[in-house]
């Protein structure tokens, strides 16, 4: 079954991406005009649509992947220092804290889509307080911005989870001691729990959240549908339309293997820096 | 003199975290507690934003006929708990040869199964659709439109994680165990069903509720595999909002809101069941040393 579900496809992928496969051929797609590496080259050139589209895309999956990682990791550290203190009815708010991850990535793209609508939306209404105008959120330039938004809202959680379970690990002692040795709050947060003892799972969860992130097909297609605006149009939609919109499958194959090396970079790092790989090495 | 500063420090600290846990509670709550409060409104007072004049209760009634909620739900149950029966049936004997026979490629196939849970799932839909509609084509058997195809492609994707967690929790049981049981005269199915099985059960119910929501939540493979027919509830909602929303706005957001929680219920209970597990089997084994 995996060699049916991934070796085959990959094989079939990278044939695909050499060819102009489109819907004429789909019955047989053997059969389709084999064009080498012409879909590559037209992706990396800007004039042609195809390029313009896929660089676009690019850019857009970046800012997106960035900016849940920009703000995701502040928040989740944030968070998880809060609820590591002794507060009362601190249980019930570190389950509270995980909401927004445990929602269904499709129902927090809708409410968003609906919190977003221009001016009756509650994001213009709350806006207009301090003294904002009505928005378009949802069409043009702004649109990356409602899908980040709703993005960073779903997101953030997975860090703070990280960064809450490795905290707890930390033993108190450690901060009595620096405490006494008058050591500062900031300091003492600086010093042992950003430090040696946190980083490295921090680590591995920007890494796992580039490549989830990167790979977020459903929080723009669900606030978008086919017919995103071009400002929101990341990668793996862009992927999708050409694919199954345009039956274009040559181009969108391409663009999927390119994405994929794209991929390879944290994939490696991930490899390399998590210890189930070297638990395999040691074999 | 130090005494009281040191206690006004803390004093201060104190009251600064409970505003940031009260800003946070705030971000995540205004969202949530205002589509609530939308799921109960009537379309004219969500238009108004007149939110308190009466709560409408019936949304939670109509959209089993307005939007087509049941037949939504029924197939997103049937692809997720069909989804989970494969994965379980096929990752716990994986996980099994893996963890406990050595062979060539087993490092290979192993490092596999974290890398495959790290491929874009567009990467695997372009190919995969292709050669569906060409198995369709030669052997007149429909695999696009249908919940057979997204079931097999779900499964498929949830296969590499639920294989890579049963292993690492099938490593931690020890061979004494199993191997008791073979000179015991047992055979390998039921060593494996009889002893490992109930000690790494905390782990496949893990599995399961991973594989669960993955078949749940995705939006992606549904969107091309399923026709008007057989729609899961995360695509069902998706086309309902865009197929509606593009024109003069005629969503019934009130009702779509109603839906839409109603189907993250069960997602939401599950999510929380495996983070409690998870949690456990981290602190269980933490003991054990």
């Amino acid at each position: 079954m995996l060699v049916v579900f991934y070796a085959w496809p990959a094989v079939v992928s990278i044939y695909i991406s050499l060819t102009k496969l489109n819907v004429f051929y789909l019955a047989n797609w053997l059969s389709a005009p084999f064009v080498g590496l012409g879909n590559f080259t037209s992706l990396f050139n800007p004039e042609t649509p195809f390029g313009h589209d896929f660089l676009g895309s690019l850019e857009a999956a970046g800012i997106f992947t960035g900016c849940a990682i920009g703000f995701g990791v502040p928040l989740g550290l944030l968070a998880a220092v809060a609820l590591n203190r002794k507060m009362r009815g601190r249980a019930v708010f570190r389950v509270l804290f995980i909401l927004p991850y445990a929602i269904p990535i499709y129902v927090s793209a809708l409410i968003w889509r609906f919190m977003l609508i221009q001016k009756t939306g509650l994001v213009d209404h709350i806006a207009s307080v301090v003294g904002g105008s009505g928005t378009y959120w949802l069409i043009g330039p702004n649109a990356i911005w409602a899908i980040v938004m709703a993005n960073v809202w779903a997101s953030w959680p997975f860090f703070y989870l990280f960064a809450l379970a490795s905290m707890q690990g930390v033993p108190t002692e450690i901060y009595e001691a620096a405490a006494m040795d008058g050591a500062g709050g900031v300091a003492s947060f600086a010093r042992i729990t950003l430090q040696p003892l946190i980083k490295r799972p921090m680590v591995i969860a920007i890494i796992l959240s580039f490549i989830f992130h990167f790979n977020n097909f459903t929080t723009p297609f669900v606030m978008f549908g086919t017919t995103p605006p071009s400002s929101a149009d990341t990668l793996p939609l862009s992927i999708y339309l050409y694919g199954f919109n345009l039956e274009n499958f040559g181009v969108a194959t391409a663009m999927s293997v390119l994405s994929m090396v794209v991929l390879m970079v944290p994939v490696l790092f991930y490899l390399r820096s998590s210890r189930p790989s070297r638990d395999l090495a040691r074999r | 003199m130090s005494v009281p500063s040191y206690r006004w420090r803390r004093r201060a600290s104190d009251w600064f975290w409970r505003l940031v846990v009260s800003a946070f509670v705030v971000v995540i709550g205004v969202p949530v507690v205002a589509i609530a409060g939308v799921s109960l409104e009537s379309l004219a007072q969500v238009d108004n934003g007149d939110v308190l004049s009466g709560l409408h209760l019936n949304n939670y009634l109509q959209v089993w006929s307005s939007i087509g909620l049941g037949s939504f739900l029924l197939h997103s149950l049937a692809v997720a708990v069909s989804c989970v029966g494969i994965v379980l049936v096929v990752a716990v004997g994986m996980a099994y040869v893996l963890a406990r026979f050595t062979f060539k490629l087993r490092s290979a196939i192993a490092l596999g199964m974290l890398v495959g849970q790290l491929i874009p799932g567009v990467t695997v839909l372009l190919p995969i659709y292709v050669l569906y509609a060409d198995a369709q084509s030669t052997l007149h058997f429909q695999l696009i439109g249908g919940l057979l195809g997204l079931i097999l492609i779900d499964a498929a994707t949830a296969i590499p994680l639920a294989v890579w967690l049963l292993m690492s929790h099938l490593e931690g049981v020890p061979r004494e165990l199993d191997e008791a049981a073979v000179v015991d005269g047992a055979s390998r199915a039921r060593v494996l069903l009889q002893v490992l099985v109930p000690v790494i059960l905390p782990g496949i119910a893990v599995v399961g509720i991973f594989s669960f929501l993955a078949a749940w939540n995705d939006v992606l493979f549904a969107s091309v595999l399923t026709s008007d027919s057989t729609r899961t509830v995360a695509i069902g909602l998706e086309e309902y909002v865009i197929s509606n929303g593009s024109g003069s706005g005629a969503v019934l957001w009130n009702e779509l809101m109603a839906a839409a929680l109603i189907s993250a219920v069960p997602a939401v209970v599950f999510f929380f069941a495996a983070q409690r597990l998870v949690v456990n089997g981290l602190t269980a084994g933490a003991v054990r040393g």
